[in-house]
Order: C-alpha cells, then structure tokens, then sequence
C-alpha cells in the first residue's frame, strides 16, 4: 500500500473514531460554505433573472418618482406605484412617430396574491423577455371580452385553474383583501406558458376590464349581457389613467429624443427610463450591499475553519499515546505530520462538499418563497465553476492552516518517542 | 548484512543526555546475540526506556555507538532510522498498544504497511495480509470470530497485550521488544503471557529483549542483566523534565 493511501486510510478511520467532534466540525464548515456559495448563486440568479425579464423594451414611461422604482413595479412588480399617468398622456405618447409599439400596465387589484395588471393586446404581440422570447400560451386564447382573463402559469398551478374557470378580483394587492369586486367575476380564457419572469405570476385582464370593476359598470344592465367584447367598450370603459407604459421605439437612435419628451412632458410629471440603464443602477445600489454580504459569508468560512483548527489542536494531547505507537511501528515524525494534514482536508474537503449540496438543494426548497416574494428564479442547476473554486479553496485554507497542529503533532511526537505516556 | 554471528544488540561506550540535562545513560558494553532472550530489570528512572530508545533509533547516543543487527543505527539519518525499525523491531509496550479506531485485524496488520520486507514474508506465510494477522491471533488464543469483530477497546487488557504481541510478530522481525507489557496483568497472567510471547517469538526466530522492574519474571529468560549495573550514569530520583521522555 502507497504512503498516501495509508495516510488517508489512518485519517479517515481516526476522523470516523471521533465522529461526534468530526461531525461537528464538517457541520460548522458545511454551513459557512453553503452560506457563502448561496450568497454568490443569489446575487448572480437575481441579476440574470432581473435582466431576463425584459428584453427588447426601449423605454418604460411612468410617473416620476426614482428609475429604480418604476422599474420595479412596472416590470417586476415589486412595490407599488407612487402615481399614474393620465391616459391623455398615455394617447400622446403612443401617437408620437418615434414610436413603434406601446403596451399599457394598469396595477393596484390582485386575485387571492397575485397581482392583476390590466393591458391590451400589444402585451402578448411585443412583450419579451429571456433575450427576445415572445410570450406564447399554454392553453386557451387571448382576453377578448371585458371579463376575460389570462393567467400566468404559476398562479394556474397554483391555484390549479383552468381555462374557462371563474375568477374574483380583490382590490389592493394584499393577499386577503377587504374589499372584493364580486359584482363582475372574470373568466380565464388563456394559460400562458412558463416563462421564469413575473408573468408567471400575474393575471392579465383587460383594460376596459379593470375600469369595469372599478367604475362600477358591471352593475350597469349593459353587463349582464352574457358576452361583451372589450374594445366594442373601448369608449364607454376608457381608463382615465395608467400605470405605467412600456414603449417600444422605431429606431434605437430615437431613444433619447423620446426620453428627453416625456421628461421635460408638461401636462404632468412624467418619467421615461432605459430599462438597461435603470438595472445598471440598480446593480450599483445593490453592489455594495453585496461585496459587504460576501464580506461576511467569507468570514463566516474563515471561522469554520479556525473551528477545525481548534478541534484538532485539542484532539493532539490525547493522541499522542497513538502517535507513539505509530512511531514504534516505524512511522516517521513526517508521516504524523501528514496524518494531521490529511485529517484537515478530509474534513475541510467533505464539509465544503456537503456545503454545496446542502446550498443546492436548499435554493431548490426556496425557489418558490424566492419567486413569490422577491420575483425573481432561482435556478437550481448544477454546482458551477464558482462551487468548485470554493471546494477547492476551503481545502486549500484548510490544509495550510493544518500546518499549525501538524507541525505541533511532529514537534511532540519527536519528543515523546515511543514513551507511551499513562 | 548480518550474520547468525553478528549480535542482535550491541552498544559500546554508549553515552546519552537530554539536551541541556544530567546524562541518563552511560553504558559501557551490552551485547545480546542473535535468537538471545534477554530480560532488562530496573526500577523507575534507570534509563530503561532510554535504552529501548537507542536501540530502537527514536534517540541517538550523545556518545558511542548502537549496532543492531550489524548497522550502526547512530550513525544513520532519521527517515533510514525510521525505516529500519519499521523492516526489523516489533514493539510490544505497557498498554494502550492499539490504535482506538482501527479493527483488531487492521491493528495487527499495520506494521505491514511500513515494511515491505514484513509484508512480504507475512504474505509468504499466509495468501493474504488479513489471514496472517487471523492465524496469529489463533496462536495467541485470539481466534474466537466473536472476539474479532469487537472495537479493540472493549478487550481485556490481557486480550490487548495479546493484540499487541501478534502485531509486533507479524512479518517476523528479528527482534521484538517488550517495554514492560505485563505491568497491568495480574501475577498468573504475567507469567502465562511471558509465556506465550517467548513461545511464539521462539517460532519467528525473533531475538527478544524484555525491560521490567519486576525480577520474578527473570526465571523464563536465557539472560538477565539489571540496569543499575550496566547503566553507569546517576540514576535520577526524579524523571526528566516533562517535556522530555520519562521512564515508565
């Protein structure tokens, strides 16, 4: 048998003997790796779902308040709208030649905690996301009538709806709501396919059909006819506003001509953000937070490992009989020193293993929580480049820091010599 | 190389202290031939264990020189020092012999995996590694499967020294040492373990070198020598400092 394969052999069994503390031990490193590895996979996840939302947007247009914010609660439907734009503006807007395309984004109702954003048909014909996907449906068609409703695909499977079920919207965004819009129940007419975005988790009506709830019109004999088609009503259920407008341009060279428009738009307080640009500054905001979370995560390793340190430094004074005899058998003071050593990175070794798994598995429990809390995916996919540089770091650190009671252990068991201490 | 003439042990004008401390051996001549029994007595702090200790190449004389088998082992480097104890001593000590973690089997085999030389006669003996460690414990009235598959630390301490006997004799060095192995037993049970253990280092062909301070075991050996007559230097009331050896 090779030196090494002894070595490891001698640890293993040793660590095995002692696997209370050993346990322990891995345990603590486990943690701080997992800690440290989800932090990273977090951080990364949010930015590559944030910037697979939207695609091909040139400018969202809303009230003005910060970029950030509109382009948290226009695209990712976090937080709420501080104020609306009027839907005079909204016309003058999409009438400008710049303009190629307009979807309009009605917030403020939600269906049992999901949100209802109120659109046209320009959504399902221009939205994209994931670098220029198209939403498509999974079952069912496009809201035709007032009280037509397409759902997301988590809140379908959620909520385990179907195509032609009836819904009740709520107002307010709540997930028990005081006040519900019983008098018009809306009709699911369409189940969109996955798309790993915050669609996933809206309901989309109509405009005219948010306007109904919220006119009052549904009272109205008009609407207890059985069927009634959204734009046959375009003028009686005109929105006097919404919130927000996603626009897309003719050419990318009018961006900034169109921004500085609704900017400088005098009616009311207008803002038109890049969405790219905005996402940028979010990054930025973020970016200290996170330097400063992986900060901790790093020192939370650091701590582990001074843990193990600690462990096998203590473990030494009742392994010295055990080391004499190794000593007796002809085992050099250098191979106590590797038997330490070996100890080390197995432990540092199998706690950063564990660490990985233990990360992955936990980001695949809480991927829903993630989703419906913070709109975002987390994608639970194999560990990647980054695990492994941990891996191999934390055995690294390990290891060098195993010196300290290897070189203690080499340092004793050369004074002890075969002396079998009682 | 050695030949059936050339003494087990010899040591001549061998001298050793700690560093900084009073000298602990002084030992003028001592040579015990090749297949000899040999039994040391001497009371706590004769230097016993300092003398297994030069033999054994874990220490070098301050002074003279230790032959064992026909090499100088003072005059060779730590690692070839290590090396030989590994190919040619078989230890057997007080207690506390076995390593906590390792099965009975694994414990007896161990030396085998620090010697190609022991591994390769303990192969020669038995097919494998394992059935050579089982037919030892035969021999030393360990072959009970039950007694096997037990955590060595739930042995006897008779059962442990026996442990200990067939993994020094494992691989047949040409010399087993024995530092005090029968200190923990009984009176019976001593003299029933010296017993054993010349018995079988007698079938090995393994000279045997025995410390103790109890002089009613002398009886079984060829030899005996007292340590206070051939170790010159003062005896210590006390042992050494504790960061150095101390005698059993």
């Amino acid at each position: 048998m090779r030196a090494s394969t002894i070595l490891f052999s001698l640890a293993a069994k040793s660590l095995l003997n002692r696997r209370l503390t050993a346990g322990l031990t891995v345990l603590s490193v486990a943690v701080s790796v997992a800690l440290l590895i989800g932090v990273d996979r977090v951080r990364t996840e949010a930015r590559t779902s944030f910037t697979n939302t939207i695609s091909g947007a040139d400018l969202i247009v809303g009230a003005r308040s910060g970029p950030i914010n509109l382009l948290l609660y226009s695209v990712f439907r976090i937080g709420d709208a501080t104020n609306n734009i009027g839907w005079d503006s909204y016309q003058e807007i999409r009438e400008r030649p710049e303009v190629a395309w307009t979807i309009p984004i009605s917030l403020g109702d939600s269906h049992r905690g999901f949100r209802v954003m109120g659109t046209d048909d320009g959504y399902f014909e221009h939205y994209r996301f994931a670098r220029g996907r198209a939403l498509a449906f999974a079952d069912g068609r496009l809201f035709v009538n007032v009280n037509d409703a397409v759902l997301g695909a988590d809140v379908a499977a959620s909520l385990g709806y179907a195509v032609g079920e009836a819904i009740i919207v709520s107002h307010g965004i709540g997930d028990v709501s005081f006040k519900d819009h019983g008098e018009l129940p809306f009709k699911v007419t369409g189940i969109l396919a996955r798309t790993g975005t915050p669609v996933d988790r809206t309901v989309h009506v109509t405009l005219a059909g948010i306007e109904a709830i919220h006119s009052g019109w549904a009272t109205t004999p008009r609407a207890r006819e059985s069927v009634v088609a959204a734009h046959a009503l375009a003028e009686e259920l005109k929105p006097d506003a919404i919130t927000a407008c996603i626009v897309g341009l003719q050419s990318k060279l009018m961006l900034f001509g169109l921004q500085r428009f609704v900017n400088e738009y005098t009616a009311e307080p207008l803002m038109a953000i890049v969405p790219g640009v905005a996402l940028q500054q979010l990054w930025e905001l973020l970016g200290a937070a996170e330097a400063a979370l992986l900060v901790v995560s790093i020192l939370v390793v650091a701590a582990g490992l001074v843990g193990m340190l600690t462990t096998l430094l203590t473990s030494l004074s009742e392994r010295r009989r055990e080391m004499a005899v190794l000593r007796s058998m002809g085992a050099g003071a250098r191979l106590v020193f590797g038997l330490l050593l070996a100890e080390a990175v197995l432990l540092a070794a199998v706690a950063a293993l564990l660490g990985v798994v233990v990360v992955h598995l936990a980001m695949f429990a809480a991927r829903p929580m993630v989703l419906a809390n913070f709109g975002f995916y987390l994608h639970a996919g194999l560990p990647g480049q980054f695990d492994l540089i941990v891996v191999a770091a934390v055995t690294g650190a390990a290891s060098l820091l195993a010196v300290v009671p290897a070189w203690r252990a080499f340092r004793l068991s050369l004074a002890d010599g075969l002396t079998v201490r009682t | 190389m050695a030949t059936p003439d050339t003494p087990a042990i010899r040591l001549a004008d061998v001298e050793f202290a700690y560093a900084g401390g009073a000298r602990v051996v002084e030992i003028a001549e001592l040579e015990v031939a090749q297949g000899e029994r040999l039994f040391v007595e001497g009371p706590s702090g004769s230097g016993k264990s300092t003398l297994l200790c030069l033999v054994a190449g874990i220490l070098t004389p301050t002074g003279g020189t230790v032959d064992v088998l026909g090499e100088s082992v003072s005059a060779l480097g730590a690692a070839a020092r290590d090396r030989f104890r590994a190919e040619k001593i078989g230890f057997v000590f007080q207690m506390f012999n076995l390593l906590p973690y390792l099965s009975l089997i694994d414990n007896v085999v161990l030396p085998c995996h620090f010697s190609r030389a022991r591994a390769a006669l303990a192969l020669g003996n038995s097919g494998s590694l394992r059935d050579e460690a089982v037919r030892l414990l035969e021999r030393l009235g360990l072959g009970a499967n039950a007694l096997r598959g037990r955590r060595v630390t739930e042995l006897s301490i008779g059962q442990q020294q026996r442990v200990a006997v067939a993994r020094a004799l494992i691989g047949r060095p040409p010399l087993v040492v024995a530092d005090e192995p029968t200190s923990a037993m009984d009176a019976t049970a001593r003299l029933a373990f010296v017993k054993l253990l010349l018995e079988e280092c007698a079938i090995a062909g393994s000279t045997v070198v025995f410390v103790s301070h109890d002089p009613s075991l002398a009886a079984s050996f060829e030899r005996s020598v007292s340590m206070t007559q051939i170790n010159a230097a003062p005896m210590e009331g006390v042992v050494a400092n504790a960061s150095n050896i101390s005698d059993a």
